[in-house]
Formats: structure tokens, C-alpha cells, sequence
């Protein structure tokens, strides 16, 4: 089984997700990068562009954001952002 | 004593002023409760942010950042933040004079930026320099008009020259009661930026990634960190309103509860009087005829 990390998306108004994820995509300063389990420290801020999450049952979701910030930590993952929509599944 | 007539007239007034008290202090309830949500779903957002800031300040430290930039010259800018409606006791005045006893006090000058219809007026009439008075929120969170505050105090410090920001408001400090407090908001200090740093996590985090790199996401985080602040300060006093109206509201209707007992008492009284009287005088007319 593929080791999982735990993810937290927050925005102003709610949290937009929490849970325990495979992997995770997300358009970075200098462009996407993908964090699995046991990332080293990383704190970057987010452009315009789509999130994706694998979570540990293998569903996908995607999410747009308009910007943001992103910090993986030993812990966990964090992604603060204003603006976050999820993307219908195709 | 009054007439029957009369007093049944107060006690009419006295009864429907019972019930809109009764309606506002619901009404108060609800939005307290509301707003409170909004400052419960804030706060994660807003420790999440305190920390990246300080990982990133820990790793650059806070030089060159506009909004730590300290400067001599240039005026001080005051934000208060009012209601816009009364009948919350003493929340307006408590502020206001607050606030005017503060800007009295400086020595250099100042500018005031307000929030709220009532220290708008206020300050506006006895003729303090009021730089913008943003009015008609009525005591609920806009998200965007409150980023809009955010984005003006913020320009104010960046581009046209005030040196330093205060910010005077109320805050609910027990169920009960609140309190006017002033905070140095802007520049921001140096410790604040560490404010989110766990216990013992002093120790500079070397094997930290940046993109780009520290010091360009330290000056991201640092506008986000005061626009989150701001807003928090929002929530904060609007939830100590809504707390002394539904207060002021309680007692106004337990007042008016007295009020009506006392003179349904009253009413009685006069009315078991005007009986009295009628029948003596039916009794003292039959002696005379028999007379």
C-alpha cells in the first residue's frame, strides 16, 4: 500500500477538504509539483491553475484556485487560498 | 392617580415595546451566534498563516519588507471600528471616547479611518480630521467589503505616506462584558512575525524549500497576514456588538416586564376605585329617594 500524508485545504471562509491523501498536485511558484508521503519542508506560494488530490482510497478530486499558499511540513500539508473552486469530475 | 383610560394606553405601549425587545434581542442572538461561527471558521486559516509566515521569517528575517518598514515622518493613521445602529447600550460611546481620549493624547498628527455610522458622525461633527468613514455593514461580515477596508488601510501605510496604523475597537472579553482595546497594527513588529512558532521550535529550519525563495514568499504571506488580521479585528468587534445589543435588549425587556406588572397593578386599583365610588353613589342615591 502507498504510504498517505494527511491534507488540509483552507480558505477564508471553511475548510475546503481534510483528509488522508496519496498524492497531491498543485501549481507552485515556479510550476506544478506533485508532494507524496515524506516530502521534505516546502513552503511555496500558488498560482492560478488546478489542484489535484489522490486521496488513500485511489478517488480523485480537482480543485481551481486563483492563488494561495502551500506548506508541507512533517506533519501534514496545508493549502490556504481565497479562492478555491472543485472541479466537476469528467 | 392617573385615569383608567390612561393607564390602559401605557400599559398598551409598555406591551409592544415588550415584544420588539424581545424581537431584538432574538435577532441579536442569532447574528452573535453567526458571527462567532465566522471567527471560529477564521481561526484555523488565520494560525496556519501566522506559522508559514514565521517559517519564512525565521529563514529571512523581516528586512526589506514594505510592511515592517518604519519610518520618522508622515502622519498616523487611527482606525476605529463602531456600530452603525444604537440600542446596544454603551458600546458606541465606550469606543468613541475611547478613541478620542487617544488621539487627544498624541503628540504628532494623525488621520482617523472609521467603520461604523455612529463614530463616523461622531468624529466628523466635532471636527477630527476623519480620512473615510466606511458605514452600513449593520454588524455582518461581507468578506469583500471587509478585503476592500483591508486593501485601503493597507495603501494608506504603502503609498501615501502614513507611518504607522493603530487599530481601536471593542472586544467581547466575557459573555458579559467588553472592552476598547488599541493594538499597533502597522508596521508590523519584528516578534510578531514568530507569534506562530510552536514551543521550542526556535531553531531556524534550514532544510526548508522556499519557492521562489524566502524573502519574495515572506513579502506574499505579509499582505495576506494583515488583510486576515484585519478581518479577524472585524469579527471580533462586530461580535462584541451584536453581545451588548442582545444584552442591552434583555434588560429592556426585563424592564419592560416590571414596568407592566407595576401598572397592571395599578390599573386595577384604579379601576376597583372607579367601582367603589359607582356603587356608593348608587347606594347614597336609593337612601335619598327613600328618604
Amino acid at each position: 500500500m502507498t504510504a498517505t500524508y494527511s491534507l488540509r485545504i483552507i480558505s477564508q471562509e471553511k475548510q475546503v477538504y481534510e483528509g488522508e491523501v496519496e498524492s497531491l498536485v498543485a501549481p507552485g511558484a515556479l510550476g506544478y509539483l506533485g508532494v507524496l508521503a515524506h516530502h521534505a519542508p516546502l513552503l511555496t506560494s500558488l498560482t492560478p491553475g488546478k489542484i489535484s488530490i489522490r486521496d488513500a482510497r485511489g478517488d480523485s478530486r480537482e480543485f481551481r484556485v486563483e492563488g494561495g499558499f502551500l506548506e508541507v511540513s512533517a506533519e501534514e500539508a496545508v493549502i490556504l487560498t481565497d479562492q478555491i473552486q472543485e472541479e466537476s469530475q469528467s | 392617580m392617573p385615569s383608567l383610560k390612561h393607564l390602559r394606553r401605557r400599559l398598551r405601549t409598555v406591551n409592544s415595546t415588550k415584544l420588539i425587545t424581545r424581537a431584538m434581542r432574538s435577532v441579536a442572538a442569532s447574528k452573535m451566534r453567526r458571527t462567532q461561527d465566522r471567527r471560529d471558521q477564521i481561526k484555523p486559516y488565520a494560525n496556519r498563516l501566522q506559522k508559514m509566515v514565521a517559517h519564512a521569517a525565521q529563514s529571512v528575517g523581516g528586512e526589506d519588507q514594505p510592511l515592517m518598514q518604519m519610518r520618522d515622518d508622515g502622519k498616523r493613521l487611527v482606525v476605529v471600528v463602531s456600530s452603525d445602529s444604537g440600542l446596544c447600550g454603551a458600546f458606541n460611546n465606550t469606543v468613541i471616547r475611547y478613541a478620542e481620549d487617544y488621539v487627544r493624547s498624541l503628540s504628532e498628527e494623525y488621520e482617523m479611518y472609521i467603520i461604523g455610522k455612529r463614530a463616523g458622525s461622531y468624529f466628523r461633527k466635532h471636527g477630527y480630521p476623519v480620512k473615510r468613514a466606511l458605514v452600513d455593514f449593520k454588524g455582518n461580515i461581507v468578506l469583500d467589503r471587509i478585503l476592500e477596508a483591508a486593501n485601503e488601510i493597507k495603501a494608506a501605510f504603502l503609498d501615501e505616506g502614513f507611518k504607522a496604523v493603530d487599530l481601536i475597537h471593542n472586544r467581547a472579553i466575557t459573555a458579559m462584558a467588553y472592552k476598547p482595546q488599541r493594538e499597533r497594527f502597522l508596521p508590523l513588529q519584528e516578534e510578531e512575525l514568530y507569534s506562530g512558532l510552536e514551543e521550542g521550535a526556535s531553531a531556524p529550519l534550514l532544510d526548508y524549500i522556499f519557492e521562489p525563495d524566502a524573502k519574495t514568499l515572506l513579502g506574499e504571506l505579509l499582505p495576506k497576514f494583515v488583510e486576515t488580521k484585519i478581518y479577524y479585528m472585524f469579527v471580533d468587534a462586530f461580535a462584541a456588538e451584536h453581545q451588548a445589543r442582545m444584552l442591552a435588549m434583555t434588560t429592556a425587556n426585563e424592564n419592560c416586564i416590571e414596568l407592566i406588572d407595576a401598572l397592571t397593578l395599578q390599573m386595577n386599583k384604579a379601576r376597583q376605585a372607579a367601582i367603589t365610588t359607582e356603587i356608593t353613589e348608587i347606594v347614597g342615591g336609593a337612601e335619598a329617594l327613600k328618604g
